[in-house]
């Protein structure tokens, strides 16, 4: 299928970029999982924040795309505007009732609407298509020409309730409060990360190349069915923001460490839907698996997929059957902290952490070798078991490190 | 088993869309593809991809249905689409397995 889109362009330290933007892959479990985190308690207002990040995040790539398209009409940015939400992953939206002084758009196909709830596995006592409102809301400011800042979306509807189709009307910004800048690629470190660890006989070059051939674009709804998940291509800086406010919030409530240990819960279920997903699936089974002979092995080819997903490059420093060490160069939740806020006094790659423990946790706790099933009750016997791992983030790159490092350790 | 295949629906985060197909002791995938073209007025859009040393063919209906043959041996990956009605993911599903026997039989039949 054709799509006016602005191109992707590949970014060292494995990065991809849309519109200037780094896109990480990440599914409909860890949107679940992680928007349910943010949305515990109301009186931080995070879905509002949800919002504002998604309409910045957007604004950002579709604004520099339609620039390096030179589209000359509302029509032709409008095309762009919903063409990019289907080819990430993010549904099918409709704009074309969204005229400069606003109007509704509407969403045949969300993920937010639809996919957060398989994940759940019910219909949920609110919306959860706040992206959908953010994303509205940008798109119509990109398309019209008219500043982000006067727009916002609201939900009419939305699929998660259980509405046939999602309804976001956009209209004057009420809130007072500025939308951020998203920073782009943020902090970027200029040296170059050290090989793929060769201690393994996978062969990160090759599983690299093989899943390239893969199209991870979304379908004709708009979706990513791929790894048994639902793939989202995302914005790295609209979780970076909904994560870090998350935090600045609760710091003001004297919660701030209980908000970073909920941050890497979500990096745990990431990585145990995930990877757990990916190593169960049929792809894992063609292009990794023949290559793993060991456990250790299992991490390599692992960690050699993460390095596909738009996270940083990830290398295996050491490893061993009780302690796995990971160093990330340019682990996207950094490069958006430097971006955006400059150094930081504590380390912040809060999914790193989750992913990197997870993945240990997957294969030497719950022998994800034997194809367990990926439920609650499989989560609560690897992830809360004894034997489980733990991460600790020891360096960072967004406190001036060259690199961030996570140790995951029983 | 029920007319040579089993079927096992997904029950994670694809809940409702997908279903995997193994079937045992193996079916004609050539008879199969053609089968399903035939059924669908020979409207659905091919696409294969390479995983690894596998071949993955892709059959899609859109706003209906994707299938996948090939995904490992003896599998097959049977995604219904979101937009897809109950009554037509039952229907879509009917004649995949009926697709599915012949192409069955057919691989009986040459062995």
């Amino acid at each position: 299928m054709a799509r006016t889109l602005g191109p992707y362009v590949s970014s060292p330290h494995g990065k991809r970029l849309m519109g200037k933007e780094p896109l990480v892959f990440h599914c409909n479990y860890y949107n679940y999982f992680l928007q349910k985190t943010l949305l515990l308690d109301d009186e931080l207002a995070m879905h509002e924040v949800i919002a504002d990040a998604a309409a910045s995040s957007a604004f950002a790539t579709l604004s520099n795309a339609a620039r390096g398209l030179e589209l000359g009409t509302p029509d032709a940015r409008r095309k762009l505007a919903e063409y990019t939400f289907s080819e990430l992953g993010f549904g099918t939206i409709d704009l074309s009732r969204v005229t400069p002084s606003g109007g509704v758009a509407h969403v045949p196909v969300s993920h937010y609407g639809r996919c957060l709830r398989a994940a759940s596995g019910a219909e949920f006592a609110r919306p959860q298509s706040y992206f959908d409102a953010g994303f509205a809301a940008a798109a119509a400011s990109v398309i019209h020409g008219v500043p982000l800042e006067s727009l916002e979306g609201r939900i009419e509807a939305c699929q998660s309730m259980g509405a046939p189709e999602g309804r976001i009307a956009v209209g004057p910004r009420k809130r007072r409060d500025a939308y951020f800048v998203s920073c782009g690629q943020g902090g970027q470190w200029a040296g170059t990360p050290v090989g793929p660890n060769k201690d393994t006989h996978v062969d990160e070059s090759a599983i690299l190349a093989a899943l390239g051939t893969l199209d991870f674009s979304g379908n004709e709804e708009g979706l990513v069915p791929r790894f048994g998940v639902m793939l989202t291509n995302h914005f790295a800086n609209f979780y970076n923001r909904i994560s870090f406010e998350f935090v600045h919030r609760m710091k003001s409530t004297g919660l701030m460490e209980a908000a970073e240990d909920l941050l890497v819960e979500a990096g745990f279920r990431c990585a145990f839907h995930t990877f757990g997903g990916i190593m169960s699936s049929a792809e894992w089974d063609a292009v990794i698996k023949p290559q793993c002979k060991t456990k250790e092995d299992w991490v390599h080819g692992m960690v050699a997929t993460v390095n596909a997903l738009g996270w940083g490059v990830w290398r295996v420093h050491e490893l061993s059957a009780e302690r796995l060490v990971v160093r990330a160069y340019d682990d996207y939740e950094s490069s958006g902290w430097l971006g955006t806020y400059g150094k930081a006094e504590r380390p912040v790659s809060y999914l790193m952490a989750g992913g990197v423990a997870g993945i240990m946790n997957l294969i030497h706790v719950g022998d994800i070798s034997r194809k367990p099933t990926l439920d609650l009750g499989f989560y609560e016997k690897v992830f809360e078991s004894d034997a489980r791992f733990f991460p600790r983030q020891v360096k960072s790159m967004a406190m001036g490190d060259d690199y961030s490092e996570v140790v995951a350790e029983r | 088993m029920n007319g040579g295949f089993e079927a096992r629906p997904d029950e994670r985060c694809q809940r409702g869309l997908a279903v995997s197909y193994f079937v045992a002791r193996g079916y004609d995938e050539e008879r199969l593809r053609a089968a399903l073209q035939a059924a669908w007025n020979h409207s659905l859009i091919e696409a294969s991809e390479t995983w690894g040393k596998r071949t993955v063919r892709r059959l899609v209906r859109q706003f209906r249905f994707e299938v996948r043959l090939g995904v490992r041996d003896g599998e097959i990956s049977f995604l219904h689409r979101a937009l897809a009605s109950p009554e037509q993911r039952a229907a879509q599903s009917g004649v995949f397995e009926s697709c599915l026997r012949t192409a069955i039989a057919a691989k009986e039949e040459r062995t």
